[in-house]
């Protein structure tokens, strides 16, 4: 009878030593992640306004700053920034400045441009995206880092455009 | 067959003995784990204080006018003109922001890492505020830079680092 009660409180002496050291590895977890946090939501949104700010060395105001190219690439993807439709360059050139980003700062990573307004929608009233880089992100099980909506206003002529700009990232 | 008294007494005792030396063994792993828990949440909150100076550093050094034309476009000739100060830039910055520190920039206009200097800008690529040294731990921001005499923003990125 007694070797009976022995052994059930060492089980309930097991059961709370286990309770307590899942207690610390969730708490470690926890105050891990809310410390990277606030570095990675200030880096992903740093690398979107950076890169957008960036001039690309067209002088075309279609196509001096990357903000330009992707305004052009979703308002006349046919335009030609020199030799190339700004369609293909803001792709090329997103690609080739995450790159050197990546590369200079040793970290592997895909990312999604997304592009849209409130101006323009199709038939079914959807408002018409533009994506840039690796749609696969979207669907993609790697932890994902949004960044808040960076809204651009540009001026054509008479005519005022408004885009909303959203970044992907994940790491690979 | 009967078993003899003084025996049962014996095993019972033997039993409290075993019982009470793995209450006294799960005491002491508790107790263990607390202590551990405790260094643990020390060193923890060190790192979070470092991962906190890094960021706020960032956020400064990419909102600090006398370094910057708009947020997080660090302009080079204010740059220039710091790290030529010698030790002097540093201290004022580290007047304002602490000790312990350094910030590393590099535009990625350019291949390599060319350190500025009034004598080679602008076609220099790099600016080193304080002093760099080990051990430390870092983080990196992405930047821009803004190239004055050009008059173009290029890509950069801003190394903060915190010495530990």
């Amino acid at each position: 009878m007694n070797s009976k009660k022995a052994q059930s409180s060492m089980i309930l002496i097991i059961i709370v030593i286990m309770i307590f050291v899942a207690m610390i590895v969730f708490l470690l977890n926890l105050a891990g992640s809310v410390n990277r946090e606030t570095y990675t939501n200030l880096y992903v949104n740093n690398l979107l306004l950076s890169v957008m700010r960036t001039d690309t060395g067209y002088t075309d105001s279609k196509c001096k700053l990357v903000s330009d190219l992707v305004f052009c690439a979703y308002f006349t993807p046919e335009w030609r920034c020199g030799n190339e439709r700004c369609l293909d360059l803001a792709n090329e050139t997103l690609h080739k400045y995450l790159g050197v980003f990546a590369k200079q700062t040793n970290s592997s990573m895909r990312y999604l441009f997304t592009v849209t307004t409130n101006t323009l929608a199709t038939n079914e009233g959807e408002p018409i995206t533009l994506e840039m880089g690796d749609a696969s992100i979207k669907t993609a099980k790697a932890t994902k880092r949004y960044s808040y909506p960076l809204v651009l206003t540009k001026s054509d002529g008479f005519n005022q455009h408004t885009l909303k700009i959203q970044l992907v990232v994940a790491k690979n | 067959m009967e078993r003899n008294p003084a025996r049962k007494g014996q095993s019972e005792i033997m039993e409290y003995i075993v019982m009470v030396v793995l209450i006294v063994a799960a005491i002491i792993a508790i107790i263990l784990f607390l202590s551990w828990w405790s260094i643990m949440q020390i060193e923890m909150q060190g790192s979070k204080n470092q991962n906190d100076k890094i960021v706020s550093l960032g956020q400064m050094i990419m909102g600090d006018y006398m370094l910057i034309n708009e947020q997080a476009m660090l302009d080079d000739a204010k740059l220039t003109s710091l790290v030529s100060m010698s030790s002097e830039g540093c201290e004022r910055l580290q007047a304002l922001l602490g000790a312990n520190w350094y910030a590393k920039i590099k535009s990625l206009d350019m291949e390599g890492d060319i350190p500025c200097t009034w004598g080679n800008y602008p076609d220099c690529n790099s600016w080193t505020i304080c002093e760099y040294k080990e051990p430390h731990i870092a983080q990196v921001f992405p930047v821009n830079v803004y190239r004055k005499l050009s008059d173009k923003a290029a890509l950069a990125v801003l190394e903060v680092g915190v010495y530990t």
